[in-house]
């Protein structure tokens, strides 16, 4: 029984994951505004692109990411070398997605339901003038039909190209549990797309 | 469809091929953020004194070499979600070192590093900071 996937977390033609080194890394620890500046550039995107799909609302995105950026600043002197990087901004993103939401679930009234949350999902914005829109819309629609803590992880793991391992440093999750997260969350877009487009 | 164990299957990586796509920043988001941490950053470090209160750090044992402390101790608070540090100073004729500093009402955390690494005043209440997962200890610091 094959036990390891032969699928690797990013494809080959994706761009390596940026990096910062441990010399800008102090400069902004001691305040630099334009070491901060550079990695905030560096990281923009993939927080967006992480936010996008865990946000129940998409259109709080960029104050999420804003608020993270700020958070990791301000906590900037207590980061330690040995942690990655990018794996403790992840940290901090998770949580500021977790609390949008849970604010996003309390504000909500009750008359509006899921369904109508789900139909004012977007695609992000793409300068790909052939992007598939309706594919598109209906991948995130069935992402977000992933409850948050499934969810969290299969974007970790499959869309920012986290190692498990990585993985558990960032959440405190064990291994098993996340594979087994990461698999349901596979098997819910399987099957939501599966019956879309193959009815 | 049978898919093998691990992979997440044909559409899925579709799905993947999509959610991978790198959204841009938008014109001036970089110099927002930017700026929005640099105002943060300048109320952090503008305490109003008026709401300042003496804090005196607990009594930290001499642990290890002295010579490497001597260099290397510092005490981490955090101060209303903003971490700072200072060095402890030695106590004279004694093997304790401690810090006196100006500090808020409230919960604040905090943690000694010693020697790189970040450890927490075993005689105190723990807490867990959300954010790095690292453990710090508690105090609370009232009126007088």
């Amino acid at each position: 029984m094959r036990s390891s996937p032969s699928v690797s977390p990013l494809p080959d033609r994706e761009p390596a994951r940026p990096t910062v080194d441990s010399t800008l890394v102090n400069r902004a620890k001691l305040g630099d505004i334009q070491a901060f500046e550079v990695i905030v550039e560096r990281y923009y995107s993939r927080c967006m692109r992480f936010a996008q799909g865990m946000l129940r609302d998409t259109a709080d995105a960029d104050d999420v990411v804003q608020e993270t950026f700020v958070r990791l600043y301000r906590a900037l002197p207590r980061y330690e070398e040995r942690q990655r990087f990018d794996s403790w901004l992840f940290r901090i993103l998770g949580n500021c997605c977790r609390t949008a939401n849970l604010l996003q679930q309390r504000h909500e009234s009750a008359d509006v339901s899921d369904d109508s949350v789900l139909q004012t999902l977007h695609s992000p914005d793409r300068p790909d003038a052939t992007f598939d829109q309706e594919w598109g819309d209906d991948v995130r629609r069935a992402l977000a039909e992933v409850p948050e803590y499934n969810r969290e992880i299969f974007l970790l793991h499959y869309v920012e190209g986290f190692s498990y391992e990585e993985i558990e440093r960032i959440t405190g999750v064990r291994q098993s549990a996340l594979k087994m997260r990461v698999k349901r969350a596979s098997d819910h877009l399987r099957a939501r797309l599966t019956r879309r487009y193959r009815g | 469809m049978a898919e093998r164990r691990g992979e997440p299957g044909e559409i899925v990586e579709r799905a993947l091929e999509s959610l991978r796509a790198l959204p841009p920043a938008g014109t001036g988001t970089i110099a927002r953020i930017v700026a929005s941490a640099a105002r943060v950053r300048a109320v952090d470090t503008s305490p109003n004194d008026d709401d300042l209160l003496p804090f005196a750090s607990p009594r930290w044992p001499r642990w290890g070499a002295l010579a490497s402390l001597a260099a290397a101790a510092v005490i981490g608070v955090l101060f209303v979600g903003v971490w700072k540090s200072m060095p402890l100073e030695r106590e004279p004729a004694s093997t304790l070192w401690s810090v006196t500093l100006p500090i808020q009402r409230g919960r604040h955390i905090y943690a000694f590093l010693v020697d790189s690494t970040w450890t927490v005043d075993k005689r105190a209440p723990v807490a867990r900071d959300p954010d790095f997962g690292v453990t710090g200890s508690v105090i609370i610091v009232g009126r007088p």
